[in-house]
């Protein structure tokens, strides 16, 4: 591991160090965010959401090298997708409560297809496995700018609106009772998913990103007693994931977003064995409250 | 005179396709009332609570609320859910949990001008010493009872509870009954229960709802009628089909 430390310091491999700090700001925003995205149990919406970038990344690439766009930065490009893929899952999720999972399937593959569309018709080659597994080659001075101020801006919607998102998270029909726009929070909230998304699409890239979004928080909410210690928890684990899959991907010369989702991916299984051990190991027989509830509902059931 | 319904109904229809789920329902609840309502699975129950708290609108007929349309009454309503609804895995004290009754009022930093009140409704049900205790710790009566101090603590004018006590014992019932009995005098309550026995000693009509709707004073019901009914040590009210207005019989 000294290696990559001493490799963190040359100047000649400055991605490495690059990478490193995107992935240390990314983590407040995949922490903060993914904890909503685990209570409110929109993993795969967020997942939707994570795969149509491409469309975007792809349309930005085709921009910049078939019509000499050069200001469409392929993360404008993936930010532009997200957003409007939120928009329009969110609409679903809201409006089409049976068949939910089908539209989520449904718009996931059709951003894929669009994006991969784009990247075959770009002139020259584009490698589409840079932009779905991450590929920490590309990252530039530019990248770490707009990555430093989505993040901000991620944390400062969330600061300002955190107990909406919690009402809306944890009993949306409450909530809607006392006053609060769910349809329009709910929107926001896919927002914020879409956007921290593109933060890490060059570390993780758009497939794996999923990866971070929900390991981290789904851990730490074993571990916490609030929401918001749930979050501070998640993105210490972020930053732990990113920092390590990225020490061994550099020792050993793997690809980094691969590392980086498989080490999340062991530890998650880990503490998911033991607790679920621990739980086996402390099942007795049924407590006397559960008896006294069964048999109260059995004498009124008669 | 709809101002002074805490709850009035007129002529009211309601469905969801095409088949009435709610027929010709008329009735009123008066500020200081305690009702109950209730009737068969499907027979229309929580239908009527929600058009009450607006998340509805009637096909046919109008709903006041403290003399307005629900909607713009529900700022004036505290609506208790039934506990069993929630994410057993939902990181949330019950301190949060209360302060949701305020949702509306603004961010974190203005929260430490709304703990007091917070504390307060927590105390009124018994529940001050557990502010921190998260809660899906608790057990169910205990739930109840927080939920009911997030609505008390929006301080409503009308208490709406959806089937209070399913599945708890009934040891907790009872403390849930003295809990209710000490906001009667400050609120109309409105209990949705399948579960009259509990409800007999609290509530002073007795709305039994299956499509059509039927007001009974708890005189009516209570006392000798509900022994020769079901037996004293029965608690459940059977109210199935023949729970219409045209032959309303308990038989």
């Amino acid at each position: 591991m000294t290696e990559f430390w001493q490799a963190l310091g040359d100047p000649d491999i400055r991605f490495l160090r690059y990478t490193l700090i995107i992935g240390l700001m990314a983590s407040l925003a995949f922490g903060v965010v993914g904890s909503y995205v685990v209570v409110h149990r929109i993993t795969a919406i967020a997942g939707a959401i994570a795969h149509c970038v491409l469309a975007g990344i792809g349309a930005a690439l085709y921009s910049q090298r078939a019509l000499g766009w050069e200001w469409f930065h392929p993360m404008f490009g993936a930010l532009a997708a997200a957003l409007v893929a939120a928009y329009l899952l969110g609409l679903v999720s809201l409006h089409a409560k049976e068949r939910e999972d089908t539209a989520i399937g449904a718009l996931w593959a059709i951003g894929m297809a669009i994006g991969l569309l784009f990247l075959a018709r770009t002139p020259g080659y584009v490698d589409p496995m840079s932009y779905l597994f991450g590929n920490i080659l590309i990252i530039g001075d530019r990248e770490i700018w707009i990555v430093a101020a989505l993040d901000v801006l991620v944390l400062g919607v969330v600061f300002a609106n955190y107990r909406r998102f919690q009402a809306l998270c944890f009993d949306p029909e409450f909530a809607r009772l006392r006053g609060l726009s769910v349809e329009r929070y709910y929107l926001l909230l896919l927002c914020l998913v879409a956007l921290t998304v593109v933060l890490l699409v060059h570390v993780v890239g758009i497939v794996l990103a999923i990866a971070l979004l929900s390991i981290p928080a789904a851990i730490a909410g074993r571990l916490v007693r609030h929401l918001w210690q749930m979050m501070i928890v998640a993105a210490l684990l972020c930053m732990v994931f990113v920092v390590g899959g990225l020490g061994v991907s550099y020792r050993w010369d793997l690809p980094t977003g691969p590392t980086i989702a498989l080490g999340a991916g062991i530890v998650y299984t880990v503490v998911f064995v033991i607790a679920a051990r621990r739980r086996a190991g402390r099942r007795g027989p049924p407590t006397q409250d559960v008896a006294a509830g069964e048999a109260g509902a059995g004498s009124r059931g008669a | 005179m709809d101002a002074q319904a805490a709850i009035a109904i007129d002529d009211l229809w309601f469905s969801y396709d095409r088949a009435p789920v709610l027929e010709a329902v008329t009735l009123r609840v008066d500020p200081r009332d305690s009702v109950c309502v209730v009737g068969p699975n499907g027979g229309g129950k929580t239908t009527l609570l929600k058009l009450i708290l607006g998340l509805l609108e009637p096909d046919r007929g109008r709903v006041r609320v403290l003399g307005e349309p629900p909607i713009r009454a529900r700022g004036r309503v505290g609506y208790v859910p039934q506990h069993m609804h929630f994410d057993p895995l939902f990181p949330i004290s019950v301190l949060d949990v209360v302060l949701m009754g305020r949702i509306e009022q603004g961010g974190i930093l203005r929260e430490r001008r709304l703990r007091p009140a917070a504390m307060e409704a927590l105390e009124e049900v018994g529940m001050a010493g557990r502010l921190r205790s998260v809660f899906s710790e608790l057990s169910g009566g205990e739930r109840q009872r927080v939920l009911i101090a997030r609505a008390l603590f929006g301080e409503p004018e009308i208490l709406l509870l959806d089937e209070p006590t399913a599945m708890v014992d009934l040891a907790v019932e009872s403390r849930l009954m003295r809990t209710l009995k000490g906001l009667h005098e400050r609120m109309a309550i409105v209990l949705v229960s399948h579960d009259l026995g509990f409800v007999s000693k609290l509530v002073n009509s007795v709305i039994c709802v299956n499509r059509r709707v039927a007001v009974h004073p708890t005189s009516e019901i209570s006392g000798r009628m509900i022994e020769e009914m079901y037996g004293s040590d029965v608690a459940m009210v059977r109210h199935d089909h023949r729970c219409a207005v045209e032959e309303h019989r308990h038989d």
